[in-house]
């Protein structure tokens, strides 16, 4: 163990898997000599060259659509989206050719597409957006969203090594933010969600960023009432462990740093209206971003954002309810 | 038993010995979960059974009373055979609750009898308040939307479950809603007796432990709850003991203590405890057979003294099998299966079964797919129509029957009707072997280990040279009363050539 940012975090990760598979390689805008653009690849190109971290031209289509050839013949690349927002210029590399080649060839594409998401520090509405949805909506895709150092380098890991296309939703606001301990060496965290506070009264389901938001909002209720789950992976969703938690506590609020419509949030509120009806005491609630762009100005970009203070006020109406 | 036969003729439903597979003819009581008396959900496990096929939970057919068991535990009977009967109402109803759209006879009677007198007053439901409120009226019962309209879908339903009138509790959620608490509270206060003290303040200091709830719909098996009850006496952190469990007993466990006692009481008697293992002067000690090791010999004896067995062997490269399993990210069988079902719908004789007087031949493919269960045994799962599954499907199937079969949660339906059957044992490393068939099917095939050795290959130009390739044997028990060995090799060559990629395949 060691203490490490949730940045440090996927670095390691990146590294340690480089050092034991070769046929795993980096390439982006800037993830050279440079070591991107929150320095996730610094130090790797000193380490493995040239060939294994790549500058790419600003291309993100190229970028993803090289990932999948490379994938094809027997590699394994990391490509990474400067921001998740630019990914929207390789959409069709990704969902349509990554995403549905095993279906119609049969031919597996191990790829990582990593892409910096969230919002929280006035960035605006094309460097602050949670794309997820997006790639939840799109068969063929895996999608995580990790929230703690360890997770961030054990599910990096273990989507290294899926045969799937995997969407990597790293949360820039816990880049430097989040500090913890993590495994050295190989770690590996499976694609399933994770109570990490207990409680009987509530359940708060959220992933990403989301989840110190709830943590925050949970502690300001007595131990033991509200209970956070954190996600971790969105495809697949853990149905069971959602299902198992608001089976116990009867009330579940959902958040989204994503905007409201069709957000991953929505999926879990579909999931639980429909298989623990019989299991409610109290309505299924939401909080989420309302569909507008993140705008930059940082108070605006407060009142949109879910804050804890939001969370918390939720969650004691639903108590009470 | 306090249902005469004559008074609730109409209401009888008798539970009979299932039948779990083809050649299975009797099964063997293992443990019963109820007792006479005691509550049965439809479609909730009753028993649990034994043969030499499978050992499963017997579902009860219908909703209703426990009237009385006809079949002790650790009997064998027959296939067909009535175990135990239902009482499916009658006798119930004047409680009121029968009136109920029903998922529960769990009544809120405690002793569970099932006799007219019971009315809410004076049997089932004890002095409190809000409870015997609550039960009071059995003349309309609310409908859905009313009970819903003032509580909650967990709230309704939970009351339902108890015999108790949502619509009738006093609610302290917004608006005076009823709540899970409100409704949990009442079900406490009504067999007070048997909630513990905390109960009030149950969800007090929860800790991080996040203790099972009492209403999952996953009940615990009694037979585990009982083990925790004694494992966990006081401050227990474990699982199932924290802060709620004290609304718990409330009703359904209520009728209960009887059965736990009686299977309790049943449950060594079902298997003998062992002798003390004293050795021999050789330093021999006496290990009991296991009844599926019993029953496996029986069945292994059978298959040979019935079925002419031969074994034919082909050996076969698995180069481009090898090279697809990487691919597809699945092991060999699979794959092989997937061939083995093409050439087996070439060579329909070993598609076979023969009871020794009427052969059957197959159109589809039913697989059975030998799973060791380690030293305790091993099951033979089908995969029916196994020939409209691609390679992925037959690994997806497969993966699936094995974890299910090893833990034993088989249903009978899914050891039955084998054509034909394949083992492999190669995952071990053997060689070669000479397999048992599995009557009444006419042949088994067996993949061995893949080996990488050096064999004769011939390019396109017919030049030989030496190379190393990952060989296997093909090893085929087949039945010489259906077919003769001509058939067999001409099969396994004819299966070999798809492996291999040699023919259109």
């Amino acid at each position: 163990m060691s203490t490490m940012t949730y940045l440090q975090a996927i670095t390691d990760g990146l590294r340690t898997e480089m050092r034991q598979d070769e046929r795993v390689f980096v390439l982006g805008e800037d993830v050279g000599a440079f070591g991107g653009a929150f320095k996730a690849t610094a130090g790797l190109y000193d380490e493995f060259g040239a060939d294994r971290v790549q500058d790419t031209p600003i291309a993100e289509s190229a970028i993803i659509g090289a990932s999948v050839g490379a994938a094809l013949a027997g590699l394994r690349p990391v490509a990474e989206m400067q921001f998740s927002d630019f990914v929207a210029c390789g959409f069709d590399q990704l969902v349509n050719v990554a995403g549905k080649m095993h279906y119609r060839t049969g031919l597996a594409v191990p790829m990582v597409l990593r892409l910096p998401t969230g919002g929280g520090f006035a960035g605006g509405p094309f460097h602050s957006q949670n794309p997820e949805a997006w790639f939840m909506h799109a068969p063929g895709l895996k999608v995580v969203a990790p929230s703690t150092p360890a997770d961030a380098k054990g599910l990096l890991m273990s989507a290294l090594r899926d045969p799937n296309p995997v969407c990597f939703l790293e949360h820039k606001n816990l880049y430097r933010r989040q500090k913890g301990e993590v495994p050295e060496g190989t770690h590996l965290e499976p694609f399933e969600a994770r109570v990490v506070r207990a409680g009987e009264e509530l359940t708060i389901v959220a992933y990403g960023a989301m989840v110190h938001a709830a943590l925050a909002a949970a502690d300001t209720f007595e131990p033991g009432r509200v209970e956070v789950l954190d996600l971790r992976s969105l495809v697949p969703l853990d149905e069971e462990a959602i299902l198992a938690s608001v089976r116990r506590t009867s009330k579940v609020l959902i958040v989204d740093e994503a905007n409201e419509t069709c957000a991953a949030g929505a999926q879990v509120a579909a999931l639980v209206a429909d298989r623990a009806f019989s299991d409610l005491d109290g309505p299924v609630r939401r909080i989420a971003t309302p569909d507008v762009p993140i705008p930059f100005s940082p108070t605006l970009e407060a009142s949109v954002l879910p804050t804890p203070d939001r969370i918390a006020e939720a969650a004691r109406e639903l108590l009470a309810y | 038993m306090s249902s005469s036969p004559t008074e609730t003729a109409v209401g009888l439903v008798d539970v009979l010995m299932p039948a779990m597979g083809t050649s299975v003819v009797e099964g063997t009581i293992v443990e019963w979960h109820v007792g006479p008396g005691d509550p049965i959900a439809a479609d909730a496990p009753i028993c649990e059974i034994s043969t030499d096929k499978v050992d499963s939970e017997c579902p009860s057919p219908a909703t209703g009373t426990v009237a009385e068991v006809l079949v002790a535990t650790g009997e064998t009977v027959a296939v067909g055979t009535v175990l135990a009967r239902i009482d499916t109402g009658g006798g119930a109803a004047p409680n009121g609750d029968a009136a109920s759209d029903g998922g529960a006879a769990t009544d809120g009677a405690p002793e569970g009898d099932v006799t007219p007198v019971a009315d809410a007053a004076s049997g089932g439901t004890p002095s409190t308040a809000p409870a015997g409120a609550a039960t009071g009226s059995n003349a309309s019962r609310p409908s859905r939307r009313e009970q819903l309209r003032g509580s909650s879908p967990v709230a309704a339903r939970i009351a339902d479950e108890h015999g108790l009138d949502v619509t009738r509790l006093e609610g302290s959620g917004r608006h005076g809603r009823v709540t899970k608490r409100d409704v949990l509270d009442a079900v406490a206060q009504g067999t007070g007796a048997a909630a513990p003290a905390p109960a009030a303040d149950a969800h007090g200091g929860a800790g991080d432990d996040a203790p099972m709830h009492i209403e999952s719909p996953y009940r615990a098996d009694p037979t585990l709850l009982v083990a925790g009850a004694q494992a966990v006496p006081a401050g227990g952190a474990t699982d199932v003991v924290p802060p709620t469990t004290p609304a718990t007993p409330a009703v359904p466990p209520a009728p209960s203590p009887v059965a736990r006692a009686s299977s309790a009481a049943t449950a060594p008697s079902a298997s003998p405890a062992p002798a003390p293992a004293v050795p021999d002067d050789l330093g021999g000690v006496v290990t009991p057979m296991s009844r599926m090791r019993t029953s496996i010999g029986t069945a292994m004896r059978r298959a040979l003294d019935t079925a002419a067995h031969c074994t034919t062997v082909v050996e076969c490269d698995m180069s481009r099998i090898e090279r697809q399993r990487r691919e597809l990210g699945v092991t060999a069988l699979p794959l092989l299966a997937r061939h083995a079902i093409d050439a087996l719908r070439e060579f329909p004789a070993l598609n076979a079964t023969f009871d020794g007087e009427t052969l059957r031949r197959y159109e589809r493919v039913h697989l059975g797919i030998a799973v060791s269960l380690g030293e305790e045994g091993l099951i033979v799962p089908v995969l029916h129509d196994a020939q409209d599954l691609s390679a992925e499907g037959i690994a997806r199937r497969i993966k699936d029957v094995a974890v299910r079969a090893r833990e034993r949660r088989l249903a009978p339906d899914e050891v039955r009707g084998g054509t034909f059957t394949i083992t492999n044992p190669g995952a071990s490393g053997a060689l070669i072997a000479t397999p048992v068939i599995n009557v009444p099917q006419v042949a088994i095939l067996d993949l061995e280990a893949i080996v990488r050795r050096p064999v004769v290959v011939t390019d396109a130009d017919g030049r030989e040279s030496i190379a190393i390739r990952p060989m296997v044997n093909l090893c085929m028990s087949w039945d010489h009363r259906v077919l003769d060995g001509v058939y067999a090799a001409r099969f396994l060559t004819a299966l070999r050539r798809r492996i291999e990629g040699g023919a259109a395949a």
